[in-house]
C-alpha cells in the first residue's frame, strides 16, 4: 500500500463516521444504528492505525510523510501514538454511548460531533506543517464546543459552551496571530522540521512574543491558569462527552508544545513560565478537588491538576514524559468518568468487608520500612539497568513515582499485614516500577524533539511538591494552623460558588 | 421567641416530604403533603397531576381509551348526567354523549405550555454549594468546624470567603452564634412582620426542594443539620447582600395555567359541540341545551375525567379478568412466598403452570424488621420498611470456621488493595504518578467492561470471595425473644393466609443486580428499605423452622406439620433466577424437592426473561437468555431492568382470584384469606402498611412520569453523585428527587402508564369500611381520590366501588376485547 493511502486510511475513519451519521440522522434513521456504525468505523480506523504502527516500528522504515507543497501530513511516533489513543478511546467511548444514550433525542448529535472532534484531533496530531496544524487545532476546539452543546436546552450546558467558547476564542486568536506571523515570514506553509529555522529569522523580542502566544493556546486548551474557568462548567453534557473531553481534548496542550518546540523550547524564560503555570494549576486544582463533594467535580479538578503536571513536565523540557503521562492519564480518566455511577455499589462492597483495625506501631513501622526499601530498590535498579541517563528533572519525576508507590504499598501493608499482601504488593510494585522506567525510556527514545531544549531548572519541582504537602497537611489538620486551614478550605470551596451578583453589602 | 420560631419553621416544613439518601432509596409520594386535600385541588403550580389533553386524545384514537370508558368516567364524576337526554335539532342525544364530544373537541385544541423548570437563583446556588460541602458523606477534606453544626461552621468560614465583598465579610463576624437568634434577626432586618413570617419561611423552603427534603430527613435520622440552621444561613446571606425577596422570586414563574383553553369562550364551545351533533346550523335553543350540560363539566376538570377514563379502561379489563371460582388445592409439593412487588407476578404465574407449585404474596421483608450485618462486617443495612425503625440487630455465625477464616482473610486482603488504591488516588501528591502507572490497567478494564461485560463479570467473580459465599446461620435467637418470634410468625401466617403447608415452603426475597447504576437501590426491595431481601428471608425461614416457635404456633391454632421445611431464597429481578440460600440447613429429606424446585425454576426463568425482553429497551425476545441477563453486568446499560414501571394495581385476596391470569407484572399481589383473620387485624395491617408502601411507589412513578424534570430526577446521563447521599445534575444545583427518566421512559416516550393505584380487595365490605374510617391516612387516600378501591365480600359476590359515601355496586364487567391493558409497559 502506498504512503498516501496509508495516511488517508488513518485519517479517514472518523470523517466517514461523521458523514454516515449525519446523512443517516438527516434521513431519520434510528440513533442506535447510526451510533453502532460510527463506533465500528472508528474502531476499524484504530485497528488499521495499530497495524501501521506495528509495521513501522518492527520493519522500521521510519516515519511516513506525505506532502502537498510545504503542507504535509506525517506519521511519526507521536502521530501514531496519539492517533491510536484518540481513535481507540473514541471508538470505545462511542461503543459505551450506544447503550448509555439509547433513545436519547440528542444521540445523533453526539455521534456527529464526537466524530468531528475525533477527526480534527487525528488530523492535528498527524499534521506535519504549521498551517494544517492550526486548521485542525481550531477545528477541534470548535468541534468540542459543538459537542458540549449536546444538551443545549439545559442552561448549564449553555453556560459551559459559552465559557469554553470565550476562552478558546481568546487564546486561539493569539495562536492564529502567531501562526500568521510564521506563515507570512516564510511566505507559505512551514513544516515543523523547518520551524526552528523559520522562527530564528525573527528578532529576539518577536521570537519571545511568538513563543508566548503559542503557549497561551496550549494553556487554554489544557484548562490551565488563567484559563481554568471552562472545564468545571462542562458537566451539563452527558457522561460520554466528559470521558471524551477528559481523555482527549484537554491533552492537546502538550501536543502543541511538543510540535512547536522548535519555536518555544529555545527560550528558557518561556519554559519557566510554562513550568510555573503548570505547577500553580496543579496545586490549585488539587486543593479544590479535595474540597469538592461531587464525584464528577472531583474528576474535573483531578484532570486539571494532572494537566498541570503534564504542562509542568513540558516546561521542564521533559516532553516525552509529558506524552507518557498524557496517554496513561487518558486511559485512567476516561475509565473513571465512564464509571462515575459506581459510588453506591462501592459503598455497599466496602460495607460488607471485615472491620478494619488500626495497625499496631510495630506493623506500621514495618509497613513503612518494607515499602520504602522495596520501592527505592526497584526504582534505582530499574533506572540503572534500563535507563542510566539522568537529569535533575527526570530524578524529580521519579521521586513522584517513588512517593506514590511507597505510600500505596505502605497503606496496603498497614491495612492488612499478611504474606499475601506482602507478596502481591511487592510484586505489583516491582512490576509497575520496572514497567514505568522501561516504558518511559521507550517513549523518550521515540519522542524527544530534535531541537535544543532550554528546559526550566529541575529544582522548580520543589514548588509543587511543597505546595501539595502543605495542602495535604491542612486537609488532615484538626487543630493545627486553624486560620490557614479555614482560609484555604473556604477559598477552595468558593471556586464552586456562583459569582456574587451584588458587589456591595448591607449592614446586619 | 426561639421556641415560637422553631414551631413556625416546623409548621412551614410540615408538607415537605423527607428525602432518603440514594443508597437506601425509598419511594415516596412527592405530593404527600397534599394527601389531605382532594387530588384535583390545584395548589402547586409546579407539578402536573395529569397528562395533556392531546396525549389522552392520542390514547383515544389508538383505542387505549374507549367511548365507554369516557362515559363511565363522566358518570362517576358527574352522576347527574345519568339518564339525561336532550333534543338537538331533530335527534335525541344523551347528556353523556354531549359531554364526551365536548371533551374530545377541547382536547384537540392547542395545549398549554408544559411546566417550565424553575431556574435557580444566586442564593439557591450559593446554598447548594455550602449544604453539599457540609453534608458530603465521603469528604476528602471534611468541612472545618463541622462538629459545630451547619450554621456555625458556615459563620466561621464565610468570614474568609473571597467571593463575598469585604464589607459583607466584616458584618458576618458580628452575627449571633445561635442559628435561632440569627434567623430571627435576619427576618426582622428584612422587615417581615410577625404575621408574614410563616409565609416567608414557606417561600424560602420552596426553593431547593431536593436539599430541603434531604435536610428534613437528616434532621430526624442523623441530627447534624436542621431546617432552622439552613434557614438562618439563607436569610442571613439575603440580608447581608441586600437581596430583596421580590428580586429573589422573579425566577419562580413556572406557570401551568390553562389560558389557551379557558380563554375559549364558553358559548363558542357549546356551539361547536351543537354543530358537531347536527348536520345543519344549530339553533339558539340547541346551543343553550348543550351549554347547560357543559356547565357541569368545566374545562379545568376535563383532564381529570380523561385520566379517570384512562384508568377505568384498565380497571374494567382487570376486574373482568379476575376469577370467581375456587379451586381445591391438593398435591402441592412446594409453596413459594414472594414479595408483593409486581416483578414477582411474572415468576409466580409461570411457576404455577406446574401443578406442584402454589404461590403467595407478602411484604418482602417477611414481617421480620432487622438491621443486618454480614459476619464481621464493618457496616450494616437497615432491612425493613421505612415506616419502622431498626431495633433488632442480626448477624451471621459461620458453620465452617475454616471457610470463615478464608472469607475474612480474602476480605481483608481485598480491603488492603482497595484502601491502597483509594489512598493513592485521593491524597494530594500521589495521583500523578498513580495515573501514569495504573492508567494502563484502567484502560484494559475499560475495554473489557465495554466490549465484553460478561467476561469481565466472570473474571471479577472468579477473583473475589464474597461474604455472600460464607455458609452461616443468622443470629435470630439473639435478636428476638421466643415470644417475639412466635408473634412475628403468627402475624405473617395470618396476613398471607397460609395454613395448609406443603413439605417445602420457599421464602424468596428479591434483589436487583446492575453495574454503574446510582439508582440500584430503587430496583431492590422497597419493603427492605431499598436493600436486597435475602437477609430477611433467611431470618424468617429460621424463625419458621424453630421447633419452639412451632410449638407456640400450634397453641395459637396454626400448626405447622413436622415434615414441612422452610428455605430462604433470593429472586434476582434482572436474571429472574431464584437462588436457594443456606443450602447447608436443608435436611436430607428435603434436598431432592429443593433441587427439583431449582430445576423447574431455571426453565421458567428463561421463559420469563424472554417475555420481559419484549418491553425492555434495546432487548428483543430473539436474544438469548444469557445475553439478556448480561445486562446486569454492563456498565453502559442504563436500562438493566424496568423496575416497577407499569405498576397500576394492588390486589389483596386469595391467589384463586388471579391464578392463571396474565397480569403483565403490573400488580402488587398480597395474599389474604378472611378465614384466617377472625378479628380483621391482619387486614388492617395490610391496608395500613403494605398498601401504603405500594401507594408511595405508585405515586412516585406517577409523578415522575408526569414531571420528569421537576419531581423526577431527569436523565441519568448527566447525573453527578454526591457520595451515597444523592445526585445533582451537572456541576451544581439542587439535589434531584424521585426516579430518573430511564425508569419511566425511553427517548421522548413514556413506557410507564401513569395511573393512580387501583386497590382490589376480597374481604367483607363492612370490615373494609371500618378499617378505612378508623385510619385517617386511608380516608385521605380513598376519599380524596388519590387511589381507588374496588372490593367484594366473596368470590360469588358483585364487585363494589368505594366512594366517600360508601360502597356502590359496579356493573358486571366484561373483559375488553380490543384494548390490551393487561400488557406490561409498552415501549
Amino acid at each position: 500500500m502506498n504512503e498516501n493511502a496509508t495516511v488517508a486510511m488513518v485519517l479517514a475513519g472518523p470523517w466517514v463516521a461523521v458523514l454516515a451519521s449525519a446523512i443517516a440522522g438527516r434521513f431519520g434513521r434510528s440513533g442506535d444504528l447510526v451510533a453502532r456504525i460510527a463506533a465500528a468505523v472508528v474502531g476499524l480506523g484504530f485497528v488499521f492505525t495499530a497495524a501501521v504502527a506495528i509495521a513501522l516500528s518492527t520493519l522500521w522504515t521510519g516515519s511516513i510523510q506525505v506532502g502537498f507543497g510545504e503542507t504535509s501530513l506525517q506519521l511519526d511516533a507521536l502521530a501514531l501514538i496519539m492517533s491510536m489513543l484518540v481513535l481507540g478511546l473514541s471508538s470505545l467511548i462511542q461503543g459505551f454511548a450506544v447503550r448509555y444514550l439509547r433513545g436519547d433525542p440528542r444521540q445523533v448529535w453526539f455521534v456527529v460531533t464526537a466524530n468531528l472532534l475525533t477527526g480534527f484531533t487525528v488530523l492535528m496530531v498527524c499534521a506535519g506543517s504549521v498551517a494544517l496544524f492550526a486548521c485542525a487545532w481550531v477545528g477541534a476546539g470548535a468541534a468540542l464546543v459543538l459537542l458540549l452543546a449536546t444538551y443545549w436546552p439545559l442552561a448549564q450546558a449553555r453556560e459551559g459552551v459559552w465559557r469554553t467558547a470565550v476562552r478558546f476564542g481568546a487564546a486561539d486568536t493569539a495562536f492564529l496571530l502567531a501562526v500568521a506571523v510564521l506563515l507570512v515570514g516564510a511566505g507559505g506553509d512551514v513544516s515543523f522540521d523547518q520551524l526552528g529555522a523559520g522562527a530564528s529569522g525573527l528578532s529576539a523580542p518577536a521570537q519571545l512574543t511568538l513563543a508566548v502566544m503559542l503557549v497561551l493556546a496550549a494553556l487554554a486548551r489544557s484548562s490551565q491558569i488563567p484559563f481554568q474557568g471552562w472545564l468545571p462548567f462542562t458537566l451539563g453534557a452527558p457522561t460520554p462527552v466528559s470521558a471524551l473531553l477528559h481523555a482527549g481534548v484537554v491533552n492537546a496542550g502538550a501536543i502543541l508544545l511538543l510540535r512547536f518546540a522548535p519555536a518555544i523550547a529555545p527560550h528558557r524564560s518561556v519554559m519557566i513560565v510554562v513550568c510555573v503555570v503548570g505547577a500553580a494549576t496543579l496545586v490549585f486544582a488539587s486543593a479544590v478537588r479535595l474540597a469538592r463533594p461531587d464525584v464528577k467535580g472531583r474528576l474535573v479538578f483531578s484532570t486539571m491538576a494532572q494537566m498541570g503536571f503534564m504542562i509542568m513536565a513540558c516546561g521542564l523540557g521533559l516532553f516525552a514524559a509529558a506524552i507518557f503521562h498524557l496517554v496513561a492519564h487518558s486511559l485512567y480518566k476516561s475509565t473513571l468518568f465512564l464509571g462515575a455511577g459506581t459510588g453506591v455499589r462501592q459503598h455497599a462492597t466496602d460495607r460488607d468487608l471485615p472491620t478494619r483495625t488500626a495497625p499496631s506501631r510495630l506493623v506500621a513501622g514495618l509497613a513503612v520500612a518494607i515499602s520504602v526499601t522495596v520501592t527505592v530498590a526497584v526504582l534505582v535498579a530499574a533506572k540503572l539497568v534500563l535507563s542510566p541517563a539522568v537529569s535533575p528533572s527526570s530524578i524529580g519525576l521519579l521521586a513522584f513515582v517513588a512517593l506514590t508507590a511507597g505510600v500505596t504499598l505502605a497503606v496496603a501493608l498497614a491495612t492488612h499485614f499478611s504474606i499475601r499482601t506482602m507478596v502481591v504488593g511487592t510484586t505489583v510494585t516491582a512490576a509497575v516500577g520496572i514497567g514505568y522506567v522501561a516504558f518511559l525510556h521507550l517513549f523518550t527514545g521515540a519522542l524527544e524533539p530534535g531541537v535544543p531544549v532550554q528546559g526550566a531548572p529541575g529544582w522548580l519541582l520543589v514548588l509543587p511538591a511543597v505546595g501539595l504537602i502543605v495542602v495535604e497537611l491542612l486537609a488532615r489538620s484538626s487543630t493545627g494552623a486553624v486560620w490557614l486551614r479555614d482560609r484555604v478550605y473556604t477559598s477552595a470551596l468558593a471556586v464552586s460558588l456562583p459569582r456574587n451578583p451584588i458587589r456591595t453589602g448591607a449592614p446586619l | 421567641m426561639s421556641l415560637i420560631l422553631r414551631a413556625q419553621v416546623a409548621a412551614a416544613a410540615h408538607d415537605i416530604v423527607p428525602a432518603w439518601p440514594l443508597d437506601s432509596f425509598i419511594a415516596v409520594n412527592p405530593l404527600a403533603g397534599r394527601e389531605s386535600y382532594p387530588f384535583e385541588t390545584e395548589t402547586t403550580a409546579e407539578a402536573a397531576t395529569t397528562r395533556s389533553g392531546s396525549a389522552y386524545l392520542a390514547d383515544y384514537q389508538r383505542g387505549r381509551i374507549t367511548r365507554d370508558d369516557i362515559d363511565a368516567a363522566l358518570l362517576e364524576r358527574i352522576p347527574q348526567l345519568a339518564d339525561r337526554r336532550l333534543r338537538i335539532g331533530t335527534a335525541a342525544v344523551s347528556a353523556v354523549r354531549v359531554a364526551e364530544l365536548d371533551m374530545r373537541l377541547v382536547a384537540a385544541a392547542p395545549a398549554p405550555e408544559p411546566v417550565a423548570v424553575a431556574e435557580l437563583t444566586w442564593l439557591d446556588e450559593y446554598l447548594a454549594v455550602w449544604v453539599a460541602g457540609y453534608l458530603c458523606p465521603d469528604p476528602a477534606w471534611p468541612m472545618p468546624h463541622h462538629a459545630d453544626g451547619f450554621y456555625r461552621a458556615w459563620r466561621t468560614l464565610a468570614c474568609l470567603d473571597p467571593s463575598l465583598p469585604r464589607t459583607v465579610r466584616r458584618t458576618l463576624t458580628t452575627l449571633s452564634p445561635e442559628p435561632d437568634a440569627a434567623l430571627a434577626h435576619a427576618l426582622q432586618r428584612l422587615g417581615i412582620t410577625a404575621a408574614d413570617v410563616p409565609r416567608a419561611l414557606r417561600t424560602a423552603l420552596g426553593h431547593l426542594p431536593g436539599w430541603v427534603g434531604h435536610i428534613k430527613w437528616r434532621a430526624e435520622k442523623v441530627g447534624d443539620i436542621d431546617l432552622t440552621s439552613y434557614l438562618a444561613v439563607r436569610f442571613t446571606v439575603q440580608v447581608a447582600l441586600g437581596i430583596t425577596p421580590a428580586a429573589d422570586q422573579t425566577t419562580q414563574t413556572a406557570q401551568r395555567d390553562q389560558t389557551t383553553l379557558t380563554s375559549a369562550p364558553f358559548w363558542l364551545r357549546a356551539e361547536r359541540v351543537a354543530q358537531a351533533l347536527t348536520a345543519a346550523r344549530p339553533s339558539r335553543e340547541d346551543v343553550a341545551a348543550v351549554a347547560r350540560v357543559l356547565s357541569t363539566h368545566p374545562i379545568t376538570d376535563q383532564r381529570y375525567t380523561w385520566q379517570k377514563a384512562y384508568e377505568l379502561n384498565y380497571r374494567t379489563a382487570l376486574i373482568g379478568a379476575l376469577r370467581s371460582t375456587v379451586e381445591t388445592r391438593d398435591g402441592r409439593n412446594v409453596q413459594l412466598v414472594m414479595c408483593i412487588d409486581p416483578r414477582s407476578e411474572g415468576l409466580r404465574r409461570h411457576l404455577e403452570e406446574s401443578s406442584s407449585v402454589e404461590t403467595f404474596g407478602f411484604a418482602g421483608f417477611f414481617g421480620v424488621p432487622i438491621r443486618f450485618a454480614h459476619y464481621q462486617a464493618r457496616g450494616a443495612i437497615d432491612s425493613l420498611p421505612a415506616l419502622l425503625s431498626a431495633r433488632h440487630h442480626i448477624t451471621e455465625i459461620p458453620v465452617d470456621h475454616e471457610q470463615a477464616h478464608r472469607v475474612v482473610a480474602a476480605g481483608k486482603f481485598r480491603d488492603a488493595l482497595r484502601h491502597a488504591v483509594h489512598t493513592a488516588d485521593s491524597t494530594a501528591a500521589t495521583p500523578f504518578a498513580f495515573a501514569e502507572t495504573a492508567g494502563w490497567f484502567y484502560g484494559g478494564i475499560s475495554i473489557l467492561r465495554t466490549l465484553t461485560p460478561r467476561i469481565h463479570a466472570r473474571i471479577v467473580r472468579a477473583l473475589s470471595l464474597s461474604p455472600r459465599d460464607l455458609r452461616s446461620d443468622v443470629t435470630i435467637a439473639d435478636a428476638f425473644t421466643l415470644d417475639e418470634r412466635a408473634t412475628l410468625a403468627e402475624t405473617a401466617l395470618r396476613m398471607m393466609g397460609l395454613s395448609q403447608f406443603a413439605p417445602l415452603v420457599v421464602l424468596a426475597g428479591h434483589g436487583s443486580e446492575s453495574e454503574n447504576n446510582l439508582y440500584q437501590s430503587a430496583l431492590d426491595c422497597g419493603a427492605c428499605g431499598g436493600n436486597p431481601g435475602h437477609a430477611n428471608a433467611r431470618a424468617a425461614a429460621a424463625i419458621f423452622n424453630d421447633p419452639e416457635v412451632r410449638l407456640l404456633l400450634a397453641d395459637r391454632g396454626l400448626p405447622i406439620p413436622f415434615d414441612t421445611f422452610f428455605v430462604a431464597a433470593e429472586h434476582n429481578t434482572v436474571s429472574d433466577m431464584v437462588t436457594v440460600l443456606d443450602r447447608h440447613l436443608i435436611p436430607d429429606s428435603h434436598t431432592s424437592s429443593a433441587d427439583r424446585f431449582e430445576q423447574l425454576q431455571r426453565t421458567v426463568a428463561d421463559k420469563l426473561v424472554t417475555e420481559r425482553a419484549r418491553h425492555l429497551p434495546g432487548a428483543s425476545p430473539r436474544h438469548s437468555p444469557a445475553r439478556l441477563r448480561g445486562r446486569a453486568h454492563d456498565w453502559a446499560e442504563v436500562y438493566p431492568e424496568l423496575g416497577l414501571a407499569g405498576n397500576a394495581t394492588m390486589i389483596i385476596g386469595p391467589r384463586d382470584i388471579t391464578r392463571n391470569v396474565d397480569l403483565g407484572r403490573r400488580v402488587f399481589l398480597h395474599s389474604y384469606r378472611t378465614e384466617l383473620d377472625p378479628t380483621g387485624a391482619a387486614l388492617e395491617t395490610i391496608m395500613t402498611a403494605p398498601l401504603v408502601v405500594a401507594q408511595w411507589i405508585n405515586h412516585q412513578y406517577y409523578f415522575t412520569a408526569l414531571n420528569p424534570d421537576t419531581l423526577g430526577a431527569g436523565t441519568k446521563t448527566i447525573h453527578n453523585a454526591i457520595g451515597t447521599l444523592g445526585v445533582i445534575s451537572g456541576h451544581s444545583g439542587d439535589l434531584r428527587r424521585g426516579l430518573p427518566w430511564q425508569s419511566v421512559g425511553l427517548g421522548t416516550e413514556l413506557f410507564h402508564e401513569p395511573m393512580r393505584l387501583t386497590v382490589v380487595v376480597e374481604a367483607p365490605l363492612a370490615r373494609i369500611g371500618e378499617i378505612i374510617s378508623r385510619n385517617q391516612v386511608l380516608r385521605d387516600l380513598f376519599d380524596n381520590d388519590w387511589i381507588t378501591l374496588t372490593a367484594r365480600d366473596h368470590p360469588a359476590a358483585l364487585w363494589h366501588r368505594y366512594t366517600a359515601y360508601g360502597f356502590t355496586a359496579t356493573a358486571t364487567a366484561t373483559p375488553a376485547a380490543t384494548a390490551t391493558p393487561m400488557e406490561g409497559p409498552h415501549t
